[in-house]
């Protein structure tokens, strides 16, 4: 269903080609900043290049229309989507380069269809694959290497004969202290004497998942592996993992300033209801709340593919509340019963929240795509940000869909170790020490003062929360990041809030569920 | 008896305030009256009123032991939250009733300030059940994270906490050799707070020379331009790998009970060093007292507008008012 358009040559003219945006992430803001010129061409399509020379010639329509996908596409870009990185010569100046993270070969396919509409020049893709080489040093990548060499991995070489000539990251890896089994010069050896043999197997998953997934490549596109060196980052132990997927696309460099635009635009339009973008660049054919195709539930979940999961559907009854408003009950065998809205609006906000739940939800996204074939077994509804507007987003769409005072079961600001000094010293100044729960000390923060400290913070920081503030929980000490406020809801909301979710996302690319996704 | 190991080196009966700290202690302790009076209460605000009020009026002024009895004590283990205190989070119900070392002490620390003890709490007897077989000392059933995932400043504080009540009750002899192993075992720390604890507990033991040979190098790690702060963003590092975290937007920030750390430790360094943190303290002293409620909470990167928990605190101000008395 249309919904809007992306005015790119409306953009263009009213900006003279100027893109200016502000990036906030990781409680960082940072800005971008391009200048493009343009030439249309007889079939209505704009030919785009940086006036700064640098980059290549981009073809995209004048007008691209917004439907749900493509609404949903820029949500899932806005949370595993690149956003740049700094530039060394401006402080707070970022280059953006459009490349996605996302390890499931689905979610991979469904950006890749959704980049081809936008981008109707030639591109291409480099699939990419990360690991971190201690990942076959034991369990299911030993195997694998034991596999590639057809049972016989040969014995590891001296570093010397492996590696004749250390580079200066060498010298650095070797210089590190780990505490792993084994010496840095055995492991760089492995690392050397099998990278070829690594990243070849690497190529291999990654191709096979591709393809599954539908995904063909052509002619430009390539599929890449690197390995980092043992223990470097992520993997802890012998045949830990510490996977990462990237898409990148070629053929449109120094174009992410305004692809930017284009996400940030549709984001903030959405999040104020205006059916034109601040910069015109996003024009709604209506008010957004008031746009897309008004889904009646009941006959949803007893018609729709979308809404059979593992092949049971739920019971739904009918009430209204103290306000007349039609709430449904609903239950799904061996959950708990559930009030529910009788209609949904698949507007830009279910859209554009969908995809952004798909890239940074807690949920697995493994649950997501398998559980029309093979049901839904403990999912778990909940979302993380460090800044509020995704956070607002997610909590408005959720109540678009469930009462208010459903929509959210509990929060708790996470914070990474890299804060836990600051921690100490505000325990410190409250007379507290930090008293960290479970046994590697990533449970609940038992120091009820340090908990109590930050909620104001977090209140400032997401003030979409407080409508929910006495429903804050603690602080949880992670690994890694930046403090950031991680809400959770009641796990019997999945089963109707995600065939909702993946309707809007994969309902006009993928008819039936439960055969299109591999 | 009328000094605490958070803010060493400073006798309360004998603190001079600033008029500022005065005014803000005075209204903070009539907001933990409201406190009381709505039975929400810890014992850490218990310890912070107690010395408050030495701070404020030279003496106690209320019955802190009673309101423990009343709201911060179970079967004779002192509580560190009373419930309607762990219901201020949300589903905090199966954390809230603990008896960590900190609320022991704490206890124990305003039953001595006041003269009036309750016979049913055995202090010693707890506190020995909580030495752990590692010899650290900490209550499992409320905290069992690893030694290597705890910080630093918390097991430190704690076995320092121990320490002080053992000693009290004559049970540090049988310990003394196992308990100076494992405090002059641990490799010198990042943190102020923990390499001041770390003296505490040398000093209780009367074995300063156990410290470890470099553990003067914190005063230079934890220096700031303005002052102390109890870590150096500069070694933040992940524990576990050994890599540096990359800290470019994180800023340290001075707190005057990070100063009286640095100065405690400097007094079992060489008069030098002593001097040279003197100097520091001097300089503190001078910028407090013309600018007596500039204490700053730590602010997460961009968001500068936004303070990332606690600023002024009773103890950071009791902390500012001595500095600026002691080295004016």
């Amino acid at each position: 269903m249309l919904l809007g358009h992306i005015k790119i040559r409306d953009f263009l003219e009213g900006t003279h080609g100027k893109v200016r945006g502000i990036l906030v992430n990781d409680a960082k803001n940072r800005y971008y900043a391009a200048d493009y010129s343009w030439r249309e061409d007889e079939h209505d399509c704009l030919w785009i290049t940086r006036k700064d020379g640098k980059g290549a010639q981009v073809k995209v329509k004048s007008v691209i229309d917004l439907d749900e996908s493509l609404v949903a596409f820029f949500g899932l870009y806005s949370g595993d989507g690149a956003k740049g990185s700094e530039s060394q010569d401006k402080v707070g100046k970022i280059k953006p380069q459009v490349s996605f993270s996302q390890k499931e070969a689905n979610l991979i396919n469904f950006a890749v269809i959704q980049f081809r509409r936008l981008f109707c020049g030639s591109i291409r893709f480099t699939f990419s694959i990360g690991e971190d080489s201690a990942y076959f040093m034991d369990r299911d990548g030993l195997e694998k290497l034991k596999l590639f060499y057809n049972g016989n991995i040969p014995a590891i070489s001296s570093l010397s004969l492996v590696r004749p000539t250390l580079s200066d990251a060498d010298q650095r890896y070797l210089g590190e202290k780990r505490p792993v089994v084994g010496t840095n010069e055995e492991h760089l050896a492995f690392y050397y004497q099998h990278k070829d043999a690594m990243a070849s197997i690497l190529r291999e998953v990654k191709r096979l998942a591709l393809l599954s997934a539908g995904i063909s490549l052509g002619k430009t596109d390539r599929v890449d592996a690197s390995l980092r060196r043992p223990f470097k980052k992520g993997a802890r132990q012998p045949g830990g993992s510490s996977r990462s997927d990237e898409t990148q696309v070629g053929g449109i460099n120094g174009f992410g300033e305004f692809f930017l635009k284009i996400m940030h635009e549709i984001e903030d339009s959405i999040l104020d209801d205006r059916n034109i973008s601040t910069q015109g660049l996003i024009e709604w054919i209506d008010t957004p709340s008031l746009i897309g195709e008004i889904v009646n539930i009941t006959d949803f979940f007893s018609n729709n593919s979308y809404g059979c999961i593992g092949g049971k559907r739920p019971t739904i009854t009918q009430k209204k509340d103290l306000f007349s408003t039609e709430i449904l009950q609903g239950r799904w065998s061996r959950s708990k019963e559930v009030s529910i809205k009788s209609t949904l609006r698949i507007n830009p906000l279910w859209c554009y929240t969908s995809g952004l739940y798909l890239a940074e939800g807690s949920t697995d996204k493994n649950l997501l795509l398998t559980m029309y074939r093979k049901g839904l077994s403990s999912p778990s509804l909940g979302f993380t940000a460090s800044e509020n507007s995704s956070i607002k987003l997610i909590l408005q769409a959720l109540q678009q869909l469930f009462p208010s005072d459903q929509c959210l079961e509990g929060w708790k600001i996470k914070v990474g170790s890299q804060y836990f000094p600051e921690l100490v010293v505000i325990g410190l100044k409250n007379a507290v020490p930090v008293l960290r729960g479970g046994d590697s000390g990533d449970g609940k923060l038992r120091t009820m003062e340090i908990s109590l400290a930050l909620k104001q913070w977090a209140l400032e920081v997401v003030p979409s929360i407080c409508q929910y503030e006495d429903k804050y929980s603690h602080v949880e000490p992670t690994g890694a990041g930046v403090p950031r406020v991680d809400f959770w809801a009641s796990q019997s909301l999945c089963l109707w809030y995600f065939p909702l979710l993946m309707y809007a996302v994969f309902g006009q690319i993928f008819p039936n569920p439960s055969q299109d996704f591999y | 008896m009328d000094n605490h190991l958070f803010i060493p080196g400073i006798c309360l009966s004998n603190i001079q305030l600033l008029p500022e700290h005065r005014i803000w202690l005075t209204d903070w302790l009539q907001s933990l009256e409201r406190q009381v009076g709505d039975k929400s209460i810890a014992a850490s605000e218990c310890l912070q009123g107690a010395l408050t009020e030495l701070a404020v009026s030279q003496s106690i002024k209320t019955d802190w032991t009673g309101i423990m009895d009343a709201y911060l004590l179970n079967e004779g283990s002192p509580l560190a939250y009373s419930e309607a205190y762990g219901k201020r989070l949300y589903k905090f119900n199966k954390q809230w009733p603990q008896t960590p070392i900190h609320c022991i002490h704490a206890r124990w620390w305003i039953e001595r300030i006041c003269t009036k003890s309750n016979d049913s709490i055995d202090y010693g007897g707890l506190i020995e059940s909580f030495i752990q077989p590692n010899g650290w000392i900490y209550n499992p059933l409320v905290s069992k994270t690893r030694t290597q995932t705890r910080m630093k400043s918390e097991y430190m504080m704690s076995f320092t906490m121990g320490l002080e009540i053992l000693h009290a009750y004559d049970l540090l002899e049988k310990r003394r050799e196992a308990l100076e192993a494992v405090i002059s075992s641990e490799p010198t720390t990042v943190f102020l707070s923990a390499e001041s604890f770390r003296q505490k507990s040398l000093e209780i033991l009367g074995v300063p020379e156990l410290a470890p040979i470099n553990f003067h190098s914190i005063l230079t790690i934890c220096k700031l331009e303005e002052g102390f702060c109890d870590f150096s963003v500069r070694e933040k590092r992940d524990d576990y790998m050994g890599t540096l975290k990359r800290v470019t937007r994180d800023v340290a920030v001075h707190s005057p009970l990070s100063a009286l750390h640095a100065h405690y430790i400097s007094t079992f360094c060489t008069p030098e060093i002593q001097e040279e943190v003197s100097k520091t303290m001097r300089n503190i002293a001078t910028h407090l007292k013309s600018n007596p409620l500039a204490i700053k909470s730590f602010k997460i990167r961009d968001l500068v507008d936004v303070p990332f928990g606690t600023d002024i605190s009773p103890i950071e101000l009791i902390a500012a008012s001595s500095i600026v008395q002691n080295f004016s």
